[in-house]
């Protein structure tokens, strides 16, 4: 397999190198991905991909089997599982979406129906290839409430030094009147180089809910495309992104396909020192979509240093009968807030260290309103620590 | 602990900057423990510069003069450390912290000031029991303290909230900047009893506030007007009645004539 694949590199992987991402690009304009040789990976043998991935059921005491992924390695399965996710919203990701295909050796398979009501699973990868291009495809059925959780930070696997390049895809279908809730951990470590693409299609009365704590990286990419495909379905994205030696970014394009939908997409940037981060927020609502609801809201705090935070949100509307609300802030902590806590007796690093959580909390809280959840599947955990790794101190909840 | 009658607030000739503006020339008070001393003055005076400074807020630099509390060096410190030495400041208008919940913030504050004064910490369920006690003698129902720190209050709503924490931290020195605005007659009422219990029990007030009802209810010990940049004159609650009827112009001019 490994020999086969071996064959394949100098056509294909040539052809992504010629059609790499050129410099002036509108999309990438503020953080250019690594060139291409970073994410062309030789592939790794079929049989690492069974180990590669991890899963566990957090907290679920059912005592029934819990949801398992199947994985593919059949070539002609992973080409047909490949071509079933649709092309990218932006014609300029399309060369990273070429590097992941052809440096994908197999794929994870979710299939989640009635019998996986109220259930939650917990997805890590752990590849010891130095180049890992994940497919994991999960498919929610009609009117079923499930919770995924996926973690990046499940440590380095053994032999493998600390830099690695991660080109990751994950294929979401929401059936109709499903509930996914989506928390998404990737806390990467500083020298990896990362692009998350997460495609997601939501059908009618579904609700789609993801949230994402993301920090570290040389170069880390969180890309979102969610379409809401029938009428009635809801999407929500919260994120919560941490820098401060990191080149970080967000994309977010929510494509509003149906009448009466809704969208709402707010995410806090906290970067300190050198950090760079962008944020392109695009939503669009097509001229035959009536009656939707967009909220679009981004956030850029300097906690220390000089760092770049750049903010883009981008409506495009083509329809009358739209209620949308849109708007980006930028500004370090408040002082007044800061010397109130200061005038309480509170040490400053852990003044900061509260109001930093406070307004992560808040923003967390306001997609999924449900502690015991988010702390079970280790959201809570991990965005404390990496408050902690962020301000120096680590906030006390309780 | 200060004993009642100890002397406490020492200020001399305190002048304050903030930024290019002079806000205060030369102020001079001194309180002792259990007195209080109610401020009174035009807007604009500096009253809310004098308790800023002397919480060590960072837009206001002190520029001359010294103030000292329980006779360590309050302008030498850091704005926690005159927190954890018993200075309370009651803001105007307290900001809001969202996403913080207040009993975690009361509680972090309170084990603070307790670590300061070598005292054990409370753990979060003894919090809430004196955290709720307290509210609930203050009008504050118990559902707040779970509530991210004045987040939605309203003004009175917060101004309750400032004496909650007031009563829970029990400092040696309180600055209560016009935490009658705002306030319902129950609301007055409790300020007046948390003033009146404390007081007793050795806090000093510095209580600043535009209502002639609010400083006679409290009866402070002393009235000082603050007017340009200086204590103008100090008196007895008759010099609160007299700025009442007069005006702080007309109480100007007599000084001045």
């Amino acid at each position: 397999m490994q020999s086969e694949a071996a064959n394949r590199e100098p056509a294909v992987l040539q052809e992504v190198r010629d059609r790499w991402i050129p410099r002036q690009t509108e999309l990438f304009r503020h953080l250019r991905p690594p060139e291409a040789d970073t994410w062309l990976a030789r592939p790794a043998s079929s049989s690492d991909e069974a180990s590669a991935w991890i899963t566990d059921t957090p907290g679920d005491d059912a005592g029934q089997p819990g949801p398992r992924l199947a994985i593919e390695t059949d070539r002609e399965k992973l080409a047909t599982a490949l071509a079933k996710v649709p092309a990218s919203l932006r014609d300029e990701y399309t060369p990273l979406a070429e590097a992941h295909a052809a440096s994908c050796v197999g794929f994870a398979n979710l299939r989640i129906g009635a019998e996986d009501e109220g259930r939650v699973i917990r997805i890590r990868r752990r590849s010891d290839a130095m180049r890992d291009a994940p497919l994991l495809l999960v498919e929610i059925a009609p009117g079923t409430r499930f919770t995924l959780v996926e973690d990046a930070d499940a440590g380095t696997a053994p032999g493998i030094a600390a830099a690695m390049t991660r080109n990751a895809l994950a294929f979401i279908r929401v059936g109709a009147g499903a509930h996914l809730r989506h928390l998404r951990i990737r806390r990467e470590p500083p020298a990896n180089a990362i692009a998350n693409r997460t495609v997601v299609e939501v059908d009618g009365d579904g609700r789609y809910e993801q949230i994402t704590i993301a920090s570290g990286g040389d170069y880390h990419l969180e890309r979102s495309e969610i379409d809401l495909l029938g009428k009635g379905a809801h999407a929500e994205s919260v994120a919560v992104l941490l820098a401060a030696a990191d080149r970080l970014e967000q994309q977010i394009e929510v494509r509003h396909s149906a009448p009466a939908t809704r969208s709402r997409v707010e995410t806090l940037v906290l970067a300190a020192d050198a950090a760079r981060v962008v944020v392109n927020s695009r939503t669009m609502l097509p001229r035959e979509v009536s009656g939707a609801i967009v909220d679009q809201s981004l956030h850029g705090v300097p906690t220390a240093g000089q760092p770049k935070i750049i903010l883009r949100p981008h409506l495009e509307i083509l329809h009358d009968q739209v209620e949308a609300r849109h708007g980006a802030t930028w500004g370090a902590l408040s002082e007044d807030a800061l010397f109130y806590a200061s005038q309480r007796g509170i040490d400053p690093d852990e003044a900061r260290a509260l109001i930093v959580d406070g307004m992560a909390s808040a923003l967390v809280d306001s997609c999924v309103d449900d502690p015991e959840l988010l702390e079970r599947t280790g959201l809570t955990p991990a965005l404390l620590e990496a408050i902690a790794g962020h301000v120096g101190r680590k906030p006390e909840r309780e | 602990m200060t004993k009642q009658g100890d002397k406490l607030l020492e200020i001399r000739n305190l002048a304050v900057q903030a930024g290019d503006q002079r806000v205060l020339e030369s102020v001079s008070i001194d309180i002792d423990a259990g007195e209080v001393v109610a401020i009174m003055g035009a807007n604009g005076s500096g009253k809310s510069t004098l308790g800023f400074a002397l919480a060590g807020h960072p837009r206001y630099e002190v520029v001359g003069g010294e103030a000292s509390l329980a006779g360590v060096d309050l302008l030498a410190m850091e704005p926690q450390d005159r927190a954890r030495a018993g200075l309370f400041l009651s803001f105007q208008s307290p900001p809001d912290l969202p996403g913080v919940r207040n009993n975690l913030f009361m509680r972090t504050s309170l084990n603070a000031v307790l670590e300061a004064r070598n005292e054990e910490p409370v753990d979060a369920f003894d919090f809430l029991e004196r955290a709720k006690g307290i509210a609930g003698s203050i009008d504050l129902p118990a559902a707040f303290l779970n509530r991210p720190v004045n987040e939605g209050f309203s003004g009175g709503e917060r101004k309750r909230n400032e004496l909650l924490q007031l009563a829970m931290l029990a400092p040696k020195l309180a600055v209560l900047d016009e935490v009658d605005s705002g306030m319902d007659v129950d609301g007055l009422r409790a300020i007046v009893e948390t003033i009146n219990r404390m007081r007793a029990q050795g806090t000093a007030f510095l209580l600043i506030s535009h209502s002639l009802a609010m400083v006679e209810a409290v009866n402070p010990d002393r009235v000082a007007e603050l007017d340009g940049g200086r204590i103008a004159r100090t008196g007895s609650l008759d010099l609160a009645r007299e700025i009442a009827r007069t005006g702080f112009s007309r109480a100007r001019e007599s000084v001045e004539g």
